[in-house]
């Protein structure tokens, strides 16, 4: 009977532990190399989930690195970040996962310099719409002033994306990963464990 | 009119129209042309300036039929004005003419016809006459290609500069003044 209470206990403080580790998942396209990304291509999000990546058109996307210098992607992305560049032409650019994810985040500028809004719509394996989120933002050579978008909700399956001012198409890069909050988070919850845990050995200390 | 004022203004009258004749045989050939127009696919833009490129680099043609072939980017030169908007990767400044498979189209946008009459057969094929070249197919690309062309469709026209006329109509004129000066020398000597 105790051996079961302790066996509930540590399960629900790796439970929680899973859960607070849990955070958006997010795309580094720094995992493809060369310049030219056919439609159609594949890749691993930062959490693990296959995915592929596909044009307006079935076009190929260029890979650039953001960076100061002409042949660079001279605009809003933190320096140094992989970005891929869709075909010069309007339309959606659709990111189509293996499994299903519970969240995503990603950003999105065009290729013409000006005010524009990136807008993320997130479904399910059925096509419902699970969530819609926007992000309004200046095109510019101004380093880490994307604005990264986050989608979420239960099983999503696929994430479009669009952006005003797409007249010549629009980079998409994924937020770098962010460990920090995974330690940060999950820390109390193995305190609150480890508390607990005390408690249920000091009483049985009682009875005993 | 006496007889001998006669013969001069005959004489003038046909050097004139010597030097005006090898002027006008000249200038039927063209390989320089004023460009103007507006981009009406990718960023859109303007551009106007002049464009040069080989006319013998194309099939000869039939003649009075007019010619559709390519002209590859590499046998075009273009001085001129490209106002098209600038983004994060784009810039006008760092982009090349160019056409799908490295070739260059001038000609109708639909047919990519170019719109040239050759009116003499072979061994002439190279003489330009006619009016202005419309709807020039031209697309400004990045360094990746026609893949991204940051302004394509270039709806314009292409009107052909007459430079060869002043370099052709000199010698003309040099000989028209040779001959004036020969007959001015025998109605001397006549005298």
């Amino acid at each position: 009977m105790k051996s079961k209470r302790y066996l509930a206990v540590v399960a629900f403080a790796a439970g929680l532990a899973a859960a607070s580790a849990a955070q958006a998942d997010t795309i580094d396209f720094s995992q493809f190399s060369g310049f030219a990304l056919a439609s159609g291509s594949t890749g691993v999000t930062v959490g693990g989930v296959s995915f592929t990546l596909t044009s307006v058109d079935g076009g190929g996307f260029n890979i650039l690195v953001q960076g100061p210098n002409f042949g660079n992607w001279r605009g809003q992305f933190p320096t140094g970040e992989t970005v891929v560049l869709g075909p010069g032409k309007p339309g959606p650019d659709t990111v189509t996962f293996g499994s299903a994810v519970t969240s995503m985040t990603l950003a999105a500028e065009p290729d013409i310099f000006g005010p524009y809004t990136a807008t993320f719509t997130a479904f399910d394996n059925m096509g419902t719409t699970l969530d819609v989120e926007s992000a309004s933002s200046n095109s510019a050579l101004n380093p880490g002033t994307i604005p990264f978008v986050t989608v979420s909700g239960a099983d999503i399956f696929k994430v479009v994306i669009t952006t005003t001012n797409d007249n010549l198409g629009f980079a998409l890069g994924g937020a770098a990963p962010v460990p920090g909050p995974i330690v940060g988070t999950g820390f109390p919850g193995l305190i609150l464990a480890c508390g607990i845990l005390l408690i249920l050995a000091r009483r049985r200390q009682q009875i005993a | 009119m006496s007889f001998k004022s006669k013969l001069t203004v005959a004489l003038a009258a046909a050097c004139c129209a010597l030097a005006l004749s090898v002027g006008a045989a000249k200038a039927d050939t063209f390989t320089t042309f004023d460009v103007s127009g507006t981009f009406a696919g990718g960023a859109g833009g303007t551009l106007s300036g002049t464009i040069t490129f080989d006319i013998t680099k194309l099939a000869i043609p039939t003649p009075d039929v007019p010619t559709t072939d390519v002209i590859t980017a590499a046998d075009i030169k273009y001085s001129g004005s490209i106002l098209v908007p600038v983004g994060p990767f784009n810039d006008p400044t760092i982009q090349t003419f160019c056409g799908c498979f490295g070739q260059f189209f001038l000609g109708d946008i639909n047919t990519n016809q170019l719109s040239i009459v050759f009116p003499f057969p072979p061994p002439y094929p190279n003489f330009y006459v006619g009016g202005p070249i419309t709807d020039g197919f031209i697309n400004l690309c990045n360094v990746f290609g026609c893949a991204n062309g940051i302004a394509n469709e270039l709806s314009g026209s292409l009107t052909p500069v007459p430079g060869p006329i002043v370099g052709a109509g000199l010698p003309g004129l040099i000989a028209a003044a040779s001959g004036l000066m020969v007959w001015w020398r025998r109605r001397k000597k006549m005298a």
